[in-house]
C-alpha cells in the first residue's frame, strides 16, 4: 500500500494535541492523510460508515487507528470494544495514544484487543520519536489486515 | 442508673449497720441481765443463810439458857454468850442483804426486835438462875414469853424466806423475759442484716446486668460506628484515588500543550521571531516542564500519604542498581562520580516508594553542587541497633544547620528556580516515604562541604 493510500483515523478530543500530532507527522515526512474525530461516539460513526462520515471518498476505512481514552461521550475503552465486535473493520491495528499510564487503563486495554499502548510524551521531541517509531514499523512494516466481511 | 442503685445501696448500708449496733446493744444488754440475775441468786443466796444462822443463833440462846439453868455451870452458857455476840452481826448483814426491798427491810427490823425481846428474857431468865433464884428463872421459861417470841421469829424468817425465794422467782422470770425479748430482737436484726444483704446482692447482680448491657449496647454502638467510619475512609479514599487520576490527566493535559505549542512557535517561526520573543517562549516551557514535574511529584507524594505500603525485605544492593541503571542518562549528563561501598546490606521496606526515595537523594546530590562542577557521590550503610542507615554523601553545596529540618517539607526550597530547578517536593517524598515504611530520615553536614543525607529503614520485620 502506498503511504498516501494508508490512512490513519486519529481519535483525539485535544485539539493541540491532534495539532502536534499532524505536525509529527509532517515533521517525520510521513505523507499518510490523517482523519481525526474528537469524541467517541463520531469514532463509532465513521468506523460505521454513518453520516456525515458516509462518504467513502472523502472518509476512508482507516488502515491504522490511533485512540486516546479519555474522550467526550464514549471513551477510548468503549470504542475499542465497539469495535472488535464489528466484523471486518475490526482487524484494524489500533495503537493506544494516551497521557494514562494507570495500570488499570494498560490491562484493560490489551484484554479488549488493541496492537499497542503508548504514552503521549510530554514534549514534542517524544511525540516526534513515537509517530516516527510508528511510522518505520506500523505504518511501514507492519503487514495491514484487509476489513473484508466475507 | 447510678442514682438508682445508689440511694438503696446506703440505705442498705445504714439499715445494716443499724440492726448489727442493735444487736450488739442487745447481747450486751443480756449479757448485763445475765450478770444481774446470778447477782439476785446469790442474794437470795446470803439472805437465806444469813436467816438459817440467825434463827440458828436464838436457838443457841435457847439452848445456852437451857444448860445452864439445868447443871448451874457457866461453861454452858457459851453457846448464849456466842449467839449474844454475834446476832447483831447477822442481823446487820441481813439489813444489808435486803435493802432493795422495803418489806424485807421491815421484816428484818421485826427480826431484830423479837431478836432483843429473847435476849433480854434469856437474859432475865440467868440472871435470876445465878442469883439462886432456879425456879424464879424456871418460871421465867415456863411462862412462854420466850417461846412465843421464837415462834414469831421463826414466822418472821420463813415470812423472809418464802419472800425471797418469791422474789427471785419473780426477777427469775424478768430476767427470762428480757432474754427472750433479746433473743428475738437479736433474731429479728440478724434476719434483717441477712434480708438486706440478700437485697443489696440482687441489686448488684441487677447493677452487674445493667452494667453489662450497657457495655454490650457501647461495644455494639462502637462497632457499628467503627464499620461507619471505615466504609466513610474507604470512600473518601476512593473519592481521592478518582481525584488524583483527574488531576494526573486533566491537569496535565494544557500544561502539555502549553510546552509543545511554546516550542513549535520557536521550532517553526524561530526565524521570525527576536532574541526576547525567544526567550518568551523558552520561559513558557520552562514554566510548562516545571508545572509538569510539580504535579506529577506531587501525585507521588499524595499516593505515598495514602496507600498502605506493604513492606518486605529487600536487598539494598540490588535496589541501588536497578536505579543507578534508571538514573544512568541523567547522572552522564551531569557527569556525576557514584561510588558505592557494597555490600550495602537488607532491610524491610517497599521497593517502589525506596527506589524513588534513593532516586530523588541520588538526583539532589546530582543537581546541587557548584555549576561546572562534577558531583561525587557516596553511598554507604551503617547498622545501628535493629535498624540499618543508608548514607548518600555528596560534596555539593551543602545545608546548613537551620535549615536541616525545613527542608524536608513539602515545597520548601532553598534556591531559586533558574539557579536550580526543583519542585520542592522531592525530599517531602523522601520523608514521607521513610515514614511510611517505619523508619526516618535526615541531614547532617559534610565534612568539607557538602551534605551527608541519611535514610533509616528497620532491618527486621516489626513484630
Amino acid at each position: 500500500m502506498r503511504l498516501e493510500e494508508f490512512n490513519v483515523l486519529v481519535v483525539e478530543d485535544d485539539s493541540t494535541d491532534a495539532l502536534m500530532i499532524r505536525r509529527a507527522f509532517k515533521k517525520a515526512s510521513l505523507p499518510n492523510p490523517l482523519h481525526f474525530v474528537d469524541n467517541g461516539d463520531a469514532a463509532v460513526e465513521y468506523l460505521s460508515r454513518r453520516p456525515p462520515y458516509g462518504d467513502r471518498c472523502a472518509h476512508p476505512v482507516p488502515a491504522l487507528i490511533l485512540l486516546d481514552l479519555k474522550l467526550p461521550r464514549r471513551s477510548g475503552l468503549e470504542v475499542l470494544q465497539w469495535l472488535r465486535g464489528q466484523p471486518g473493520v475490526r482487524r484494524i491495528p489500533v495503537i493506544i495514544l494516551t497521557s494514562s499510564m494507570e495500570t488499570v487503563d494498560v490491562r484493560r486495554a490489551y484484554d479488549l484487543g488493541c496492537n499497542s499502548y503508548l504514552v503521549k510524551p510530554i514534549d514534542f521531541e517524544g511525540l516526534l520519536e513515537a509517530v516516527r517509531a510508528i511510522g518505520a514499523y506500523w505504518i511501514s512494516m507492519n503487514r495491514t489486515p484487509d476489513t473484508e466481511t466475507e | 442508673m447510678r442514682r438508682h442503685v445508689h440511694a438503696p445501696l446506703v440505705l442498705a448500708a445504714i439499715l445494716a449497720s443499724v440492726a448489727v449496733v442493735a444487736g450488739a446493744a442487745a447481747s450486751y444488754s443480756n449479757t448485763r441481765a445475765v450478770a444481774e440475775a446470778a447477782g439476785w441468786v446469790a442474794q437470795t443466796h446470803a439472805v437465806q443463810t444469813e436467816l438459817a444462822e440467825v434463827l440458828s443463833l436464838l436457838k443457841d440462846l435457847e439452848v445456852g439458857q437451857g444448860g445452864y439453868l439445868l447443871t448451874d455451870r457457866s461453861e454452858y452458857l457459851e453457846p448464849y454468850e456466842d449467839a449474844k455476840a454475834h446476832l447483831p452481826a447477822h442481823l446487820d448483814e441481813l439489813a444489808r442483804a435486803t435493802a432493795d426491798d422495803a418489806a424485807q427491810q421491815a421484816r428484818v427490823g421485826d427480826l431484830r426486835r423479837l431478836a432483843l425481846e429473847k435476849v433480854a428474857v434469856v437474859d432475865a431468865a440467868i440472871l435470876l438462875r445465878r442469883a439462886g433464884d432456879a425456879s424464879g428463872a424456871l418460871d421465867v421459861v415456863k411462862e412462854g414469853h420466850c417461846k412465843r417470841v421464837m415462834d414469831d421469829a421463826r414466822a418472821v424468817v420463813a415470812a423472809m424466806s418464802s419472800e425471797e425465794n418469791r422474789l427471785l422467782a419473780e426477777r427469775a422470770r424478768n430476767a427470762h423475759a428480757a432474754a427472750h425479748r433479746t433473743t428475738t430482737f437479736l433474731a429479728l436484726s440478724s434476719g434483717l442484716v441477712l434480708v438486706l444483704i440478700f437485697s443489696v446482692y440482687v441489686t448488684a447482680r441487677w447493677a452487674a446486668e445493667r452494667v453489662r448491657e450497657a457495655a454490650d449496647w457501647v461495644a455494639s454502638e462502637l462497632e457499628q460506628r467503627v464499620e461507619d467510619r471505615t466504609r466513610a475512609l474507604a470512600e473518601a479514599n476512593a473519592d481521592l484515588e478518582s481525584f488524583s487520576y483527574t488531576i494526573a490527566h486533566d491537569l496535565r493535559a494544557p500544561v502539555r500543550n502549553m510546552h509543545v505549542l511554546a516550542e513549535a512557535l520557536v521550532e517553526d517561526y524561530g526565524g521570525e521571531l527576536s532574541g526576547e520573543a525567544r526567550d518568551y517562549t523558552r520561559r513558557i516551557v520552562a514554566a510548562a516542564v516545571r508545572m509538569d514535574s510539580l504535579i506529577r511529584d506531587l501525585l507521588d507524594y499524595a499516593r505515598l500519604s495514602r496507600e498502605a505500603l506493604r513492606s518486605h525485605p529487600l536487598d539494598l544492593d540490588e535496589v541501588l542498581s536497578a536505579v543507578l541503571t534508571q538514573m544512568r542518562p541523567e547522572l552522564e549528563e551531569r557527569r556525576a562520580e557514584v561510588s558505592v561501598a557494597r555490600p550495602l546490606g537488607r532491610v524491610i521496606g517497599h521497593g517502589a516508594t525506596l527506589k524513588q526515595v534513593i532516586t530523588n537523594l541520588l538526583g539532589n546530590a546530582a543537581k546541587f553542587v557548584e555549576h561546572g562542577s562534577a558531583p561525587k557521590i557516596h553511598v554507604r550503610s551503617e547498622q545501628r541497633g535493629g535498624r540499618l542507615r543508608l548514607w548518600v554523601e555528596d560534596n555539593g553545596l551543602g545545608v546548613a544547620p537551620e535549615h536541616a529540618e525545613r527542608i524536608f517539607r513539602v515545597f520548601e526550597r532553598l534556591h531559586a528556580q533558574e539557579a536550580y530547578p526543583g519542585t520542592g517536593v522531592g525530599l517531602a517524598i523522601v520523608r514521607r516515604g521513610a515514614e511510611r515504611m517505619g523508619g526516618s530520615c535526615g541531614v547532617e553536614p559534610g565534612p568539607g562541604k557538602g551534605s551527608q543525607f541519611w535514610i533509616e529503614l528497620p532491618m527486621k520485620e516489626a513484630a
